[in-house]
C-alpha cells in the first residue's frame, strides 16, 4: 500500500508539471482576449427588470436609452393594454382614445391586475424601478403633474422616442396622429419634449398638428428618435412617421439650424426639392430610392458620423454631422412589410467596431461591422420566449457592453441581453 | 446548569433571529442606486489641497436657491456656494498624522454633468478657479455637480494624511468617493471609497497596510458558508490537533489560489464564485454523510485541500478588490491577509470546538449530536449545492475558456496534493471519531489496517 501512495504522489507531479508547461506557451492564456472581428456574445438575462411596484404593468415600449450614468429609461405606451391587461381599473381609462364603434365601458375591476404605469420610467443595471413618471397614467409624479400642462406642454398621443443627454436632460417624441379622448382632444405628434430627470417639463419644440411638412423649421411631424451632440449642444432628429428629413436644432433655444434628406440632398416635398415624396410600395427590385420612406426611424451619432436607419427601404445611410452624405449600407434586402432596419447602437470597444441593429420585422440583433456594413452575427428570433423577440423595435447599450431591447405590438416588454467575450461584466 | 441547558437552544433560536440581517432601505425615493464623487488630494509646500466634485443631488438638503421650473438662479448662488464649501469641509475629513486639519480657504462652482475637467487635479483646479456658468445657463437642481477647492494649512508635506468620508452615511456603501492622491513624490494613488469606511491612510506605512489586511483576512473566514462547512468538518472529531492539521491544510491550500489569483488573473475567471458554491455545497453534504457513517479524519485532509483551492481563488478576488488601500505595501499586505485568514481559520475552529463541545454535552449528546448536526447541516449544503449548480450550468453554457479549466484544474491537482500528505502524517494528527449512534458502523482512520 506503501508503494501505491507514491505511485499516487509520482503521478500527480507528473501531471502538475505537465500542465505548467503548458500554461508556458505564449498566447495560451490569452487565448480569449484578443482583438477579434468575432463580435461578442450576448445571453438574455431572464430577471431583469425585476417587477414593478404598484401593480403597473407596461405597455408598448416606443423608445429606450442608456444614460450617461448606465442607468436605462424607457418610454412606454400605456394606451396599447388591452382589457384584460388592464384589468385592475375601469376600462377604458379616461384617456384612452374613443374608439369606433366604442369600447363598452367597464366600471369595476375585473382581475387582481393591472394598473397602466407611467409612460417614462428609469431602471438600474440590477433592474430596480427608480423613477417613473409622464404621460396619462401619471397620478403620482408631483414634478410632472405640475409642469406639464398644454398648450406648453403637449404629451405625444403615441410615445415613441426617448433619449438621456449627457446634462441628463430627457427627450421625448410621439408618432401619434390626432386623438379625441373622453378629457380632450390633441393633433397629431408634431412636438418634442425636453424634461428634467424627475419630470420637470423644460421646453417644447413645436406644437400638436401644425406641421406643414418636410421645409417646416419650427414643428416637426411624428419623430422617432434622436441623438445629441453635447459638445455642439445640437439635437439630431430622425423626422420621422410624417416627415421624411434629418433636422438639427439647437438643444438650449430650440430653433433649427439645418435639414437633410436622403443622400443629403433637401428632402422631397421641400422648398429645396419640389419632387413628390415616394408612396408606392417598396420594392427589392427597384433601383434604390432617392428619398426616405416612412419611417426614418433612429438616428446615432457614432464617430463623428450620423447613422440614420430608413426602415423600410432596408437601409443605413451614414452622414458627417453638416449632412453631408457618407455611404450606406443595405442589409435584408428582402424584408418587406416594415423594413430590416429599425435601431443601432455601437459596440462599446475603442473603435466601435460593430453596429447592433435591430430588425423587428424579422426579429433579430444583428451585428454589424461599422465601417463596412457586412453583417457577422445575429442573435433573437421570433417568439415569445426570453431572448425571443416580437416586433423589437429599440435598443441601447450600457458602458458595460450590455444590450437592452424594447418590443412593441403585442410584444410589450423589454429584455436585457449580457454581453460574454469581448465584454466582461462584472457587477 | 441543567436548566440552562435545557433552554439553550430556544435562546440561540431567538440570538439567531435577533442578529438576521433586516431588510435595507429600498432604492426608492429620488437619490439613485450609485452616488459617486470625484476627488484629488495633494499636498503641496505648507498646503494640502482637496479638490472634489460632488453631485448635485446629494445637496439638496441645503436648499439652493432656484428660478423657473428648478433651475439653479446662479445669480444668487454665492451665498450657497460657501455654505456647501463648508458642508464638505466637515464631511470628507482630513487628517495630517492623526491631527485633523481644517480648511481656511475655499473656492466652489456649479458645472454642468457634461463638464469634463474632473480628469485630472490640474485641469480641475483650473475650472474651479476659472469663470463661472454664465448666469443664464439653465442647471437643474439635482442634474449638475458641485465642484470645490479647499486648502488645508499643514506642518509637513511628505506627512502621513489620511481621509475619512462622512457624506451621508445613512447612505453607506450606496456613496463612493473616487479619490486620487498626489504625493510630493512617488507614485499617485487612486482609491475608491465607499461610505462607512472610516479613516483611511491614503500612503499607509507598512505596519498600517498589515494591521488592515490581517483585519480584513481574518473577517472573511466568518462567511456562513465557510463556517457551516468548518463545522460539518469537525463535528465528528474531538482531536484538536488533527483537526487543526486539516484546517491548516485548507488554509495552506487556500493560500496558493489566494496568492495566484492576487498576482495573476484567476480573479477574473467569472464561473469561479458558481463553482464555490457548488463546491462547498457538495462537500457540506459528503461531509454530513461521512459524519454519520464513517468519519475519517484522513480523507477530511483531501476534502478541506480541495474546498481551500476553490475558496482561495474567491478570497483572492477580494483581496484585489482591496489591494487600492496596501499603498505601496502589496507583498506585505498580502502575506498579511493570509496572515489574517489563518489566523480567523483558527479561531473559528476553536469557537467551533467549543460550540460544539456545549451543543453535545448540555443539548444533545454526542452520538446523537453529530447526526442532527449534520442532517441540519447537510440540508442547507444541499439546497447551496442545487443552487450552485444551476449557477454554474448557466455561466458555463456562455463559453468557457481552456486556459481558465487548465488553471483551476492545476491547482486542484495541488490541492490534491496537500491532501495527500495527510498520508505520511504521525499517528497523533489521526484518531477516532465520536462514536456512532450505531455500534460498529464506524471506521476512524485505522491506519494500521491498510
Amino acid at each position: 500500500m506503501k508503494l501505491a501512495r507514491y505511485v499516487y504522489l509520482a503521478l500527480l507531479v507528473i501531471v502538475l508539471l505537465a500542465l505548467g508547461v503548458w500554461q508556458l506557451f505564449p498566447g495560451q492564456a490569452d487565448a480569449d482576449r484578443g482583438e477579434s472581428k468575432v463580435p461578442p456574445r450576448f445571453v438574455v438575462d431572464p430577471d431583469w427588470p425585476k417587477q414593478l411596484p404598484n401593480n403597473w404593468l407596461i405597455g408598448q415600449v416606443g423608445g429606450l436609452a442608456v444614460d450617461s450614468h448606465n442607468n436605462i429609461w424607457i418610454i412606454q405606451r400605456p394606451r396599447t393594454l388591452t382589457n384584460d391587461e388592464a384589468g385592475a381599473v375601469p376600462y377604458p381609462p379616461p384617456y384612452f382614445p374613443i374608439t369606433t364603434p366604442p369600447t363598452t365601458p367597464r366600471l369595476t375591476p375585473r382581475s387582481d391586475c393591472c394598473v397602466p404605469a407611467p409612460s417614462v420610467m428609469q431602471f438600474d443595471r440590477k433592474g430596480n424601478l427608480l423613477r417613473a413618471w409622464g404621460g396619462p397614467a401619471d397620478t403620482q409624479n408631483n414634478a410632472y403633474n405640475a409642469t406639464c400642462k398644454a398648450p406648453s406642454c403637449q404629451w405625444p398621443n403615441t410615445e415613441h422616442g426617448i433619449y438621456v443627454d449627457k446634462d441628463d436632460n430627457v427627450w421625448l417624441s410621439g408618432n401619434g396622429g390626432a386623438v379625441v379622448t373622453a378629457t380632450g382632444a390633441q393633433g397629431r405628434d408634431d412636438q418634442i419634449l425636453k424634461f428634467a430627470t424627475d419630470g420637470t417639463f423644460l421646453m417644447q419644440i413645436g406644437k400638436a398638428g401644425a406641421s406643414t411638412g418636410n421645409g417646416d423649421t419650427v414643428n416637426v411631424r411624428q419623430p422617432a428618435d434622436f441623438g445629441v451632440d453635447d459638445e455642439a449642444h445640437e439635437l439630431y432628429v430622425a423626422d420621422g412617421y410624417g416627415n421624411k428629413r434629418v433636422i438639427v436644432f439647437d438643444t438650449k433655444t430650440g430653433a433649427a439650424k439645418r435639414y437633410w434628406g436622403a443622400y443629403g440632398a433637401p428632402p422631397c416635398a421641400s422648398p429645396g426639392n419640389t419632387r413628390a415624396c415616394v408612396t408606392g410600395a417598396y420594392s427589392p427590385s427597384a433601383p434604390p430610392d432617392p428619398d426616405f420612406r416612412n419611417p426614418v426611424h433612429c438616428i446615432r451619432l457614432v464617430a463623428d458620423l450620423v447613422y440614420v436607419c430608413d426602415r423600410v427601404n432596408d437601409r443605413i445611410q451614414v452622414f458627417k454631422k453638416n449632412g453631408d452624405f457618407v455611404q450606406e449600407f443595405f442589409e435584408k434586402t428582402n424584408t418587406l412589410g416594415n423594413g430590416s432596419m429599425w435601431d443601432i447602437a455601437p459596440s462599446i470597444d475603442r473603435r466601435q467596431t460593430f453596429l447592433h441593429v435591430t430588425d423587428g420585422e424579422n426579429n433579430h440583433v444583428y451585428h454589424m461591422l461599422r465601417l463596412t456594413g457586412e453583417i457577422v452575427g445575429q442573435f433573437g428570433h421570433n417568439g415569445r420566449n426570453a431572448g425571443q423577440f416580437h416586433w423589437i423595435h429599440v435598443l441601447d447599450i450600457d458602458a458595460h457592453g450590455t444590450i437592452y431591447t424594447g418590443e412593441v405590438d403585442t410584444g410589450k416588454r423589454v429584455q436585457r441581453f449580457v454581453s460574454e467575450g469581448n465584454s466582461p461584466d462584472r457587477d | 446548569m441543567r436548566r440552562l441547558g435545557h433552554h439553550l437552544p430556544s435562546v440561540a433560536l431567538v440570538a439567531a433571529l435577533l442578529l438576521l440581517p433586516r431588510p435595507g432601505h429600498t432604492n426608492g425615493g429620488d437619490l439613485p442606486p450609485q452616488i459617486l464623487l470625484e476627488g484629488f488630494v495633494k499636498p503641496e509646500g505648507d498646503r494640502l489641497h482637496l479638490v472634489v466634485r460632488i453631485p448635485l443631488i446629494l445637496l439638496q438638503n441645503l436648499n439652493p436657491p432656484k428660478r423657473g421650473p428648478g433651475y439653479l438662479d446662479l445669480v444668487r448662488i454665492d451665498k450657497w456656494l460657501n455654505e456647501a464649501a463648508a458642508a464638505t469641509g466637515r464631511d470628507i475629513e482630513l487628517f495630517e498624522d492623526g491631527d485633523r486639519l481644517v480648511p481656511t480657504r475655499s473656492a466652489a462652482q456649479i458645472s454642468l454633468p457634461s463638464e469634463r475637467s474632473f480628469d485630472g487635479y490640474a485641469s480641475a483646479a483650473a475650472h474651479i478657479a476659472g469663470r463661472r456658468l454664465p448666469v443664464s445657463t439653465d442647471v437643474f437642481w439635482n442634474q449638475g455637480y458641485f465642484d470645490a477647492h479647499l486648502e488645508y494649512p499643514i506642518r509637513s508635506a511628505p506627512a502621513d494624511f489620511a481621509i475619512h468620508m462622512k457624506v451621508e452615511p445613512g447612505l453607506g456603501q450606496r456613496i463612493k468617493l473616487h479619490v486620487q492622491y498626489l504625493p510630493v513624490s512617488g507614485v499617485s494613488r487612486t482609491y475608491e471609497i465607499r461610505g462607512g469606511s472610516g479613516r483611511l491612510s491614503l500612503d499607509p506605512r507598512w505596519y498600517e497596510a498589515a494591521r488592515m489586511f490581517v483585519m480584513l483576512g481574518f473577517g472573511s473566514v466568518f462567511a456562513t458558508d465557510r463556517l457551516v462547512f468548518l463545522l460539518c468538518l469537525v463535528a465528528p472529531f474531538r482531536q484538536v490537533w488533527g483537526l487543526l492539521a486539516v484546517v491548516m491544510a485548507l488554509t495552506g491550500s487556500q493560500a496558493m489560489t489566494l496568492i495566484a489569483s492576487a498576482v495573476g488573473t484567476a480573479h477574473e475567471i467569472r464561473w469561479l464564485p458558481a463553482l464555490f458554491d457548488t463546491c462547498v455545497g457538495a462537500a457540506v453534504v459528503l461531509l454530513a454523510v461521512d459524519n454519520v457513517v464513517a468519519p475519517s479524519l484522513h480523507r477530511r485532509w483531501f476534502t478541506g485541500a480541495l474546498v481551500g483551492v476553490i475558496g482561495g481563488f474567491g478570497l483572492g478576488r477580494l483581496f484585489v478588490d482591496e489591494r487600492q488601500f496596501a499603498g505601496a505595501h502589496t507583498l506585505v499586505s498580502l502575506a498579511s491577509f493570509n496572515v489574517g485568514v489563518a489566523l480567523g481559520e483558527a479561531v473559528a475552529l476553536l469557537l467551533a470546538l467549543v460550540a460544539l463541545g456545549v451543543l453535545f454535552t448540555r443539548v444533545l449528546g454526542a452520538s446523537l449530536g453529530v447526526v442532527v448536526l449534520s442532517a441540519v447541516l447537510g440540508h442547507m449544503g444541499w439546497h447551496w449545492m442545487i443552487d450552485g449548480v444551476h449557477r454554474l450550468g448557466r455561466t458555463l453554457s456562455t463559453g468557457l475558456s481552456t486556459s481558465a479549466v487548465a488553471s483551476v484544474g492545476w491547482w486542484l491537482l495541488m490541492g490534491l496534493l496537500v491532501g495527500g500528505a495527510a498520508w505520511f502524517l504521525p499517528t497523533p494528527f489521526g484518531g477516532a471519531p465520536i462514536p456512532p449512534l450505531i455500534p460498529g458502523r464506524a471506521r476512524g482512520d485505522r491506519r494500521d489496517s491498510d
